[in-house]
């Protein structure tokens, strides 16, 4: 089957077989390695990705559900250079260790901050329940999730009060 | 000018950078020419005869 897909803001035309996951899509197809598969039965999230910006594990959708979608990867989250504040903040709040559930938790932990930005420890916590990590033992990680939230809160009312001036 | 760059300092991570933006390369990642796989079927007999 034919399918049109926008990932990362490039346009895709493929030819797929009808049962090709969209993680092997992207994985294997598109060579996007950053998206993991750690279990194959949506149940650790480290395939997580945002399909029409919603937080979406790809082991769990066929590649030809995602036909005619906008997908972002870990690999487009940052714009150019400037990485997301999400990327900045696991890094300075060492909220990753081996870093294979990262690409995952970051993007299931940017989705959250997209509708809530100002979680309580509680809100980060359940967002990210989905989201299995075999490291850290999840503390350096919420604290990142809060890190990135109060960078992100910080950062925006400067740039209104631009905008009135 | 401290002579102890890195004593008493929380220090960042090299191999972050690459984890973080999803340029991770782990093993499964990794395509060569002709590339081969293994898996492993194990006996669900103790002590069996093969």
């Amino acid at each position: 089957m034919k399918i049109q897909v926008k990932v990362n803001g490039v346009n895709y035309t493929n030819e797929v077989e009808p049962r090709l996951l969209l993680v092997h899509y992207l994985r294997d197809v598109l060579r996007l390695t950053g998206t993991h598969i750690g279990c194959d039965t949506s149940s650790c999230g480290a395939c997580t990705i945002h399909v029409n910006e919603k937080a979406t594990k790809s082991c769990t959708m066929l590649a030809v559900q995602a036909d005619g979608c906008e997908i972002t990867t870990i690999e487009g989250l940052a714009n150019n250079e400037e990485l997301h504040p999400l990327q900045e903040s696991f890094r300075e709040c060492h909220g990753l260790q081996c870093g294979f559930c990262t690409p995952g938790m970051i993007m299931t932990a940017a989705d959250l901050l997209q509708q809530n930005h100002d979680p309580s420890e509680e809100e980060i916590r359940y967002a990210l329940e989905g989201n299995f990590c075999r490291c850290t033992g999840y503390h350096n990680i919420v604290k990142s999730v809060q890190y990135a939230a109060e960078k992100m809160h910080t950062a925006e009312p400067i740039k209104t009060e631009e905008a009135v001036v | 000018m401290s002579t102890h760059e890195f004593i008493g300092k929380s220090v960042k991570r090299v191999e972050d950078k690459r984890f973080i933006t999803g340029y991770g390369n782990y093993v499964d990642d990794i395509v060569l020419p002709r590339q081969t796989y293994a898996s492993f079927v194990r006996s669900p007999y103790g002590h069996a005869k093969i």
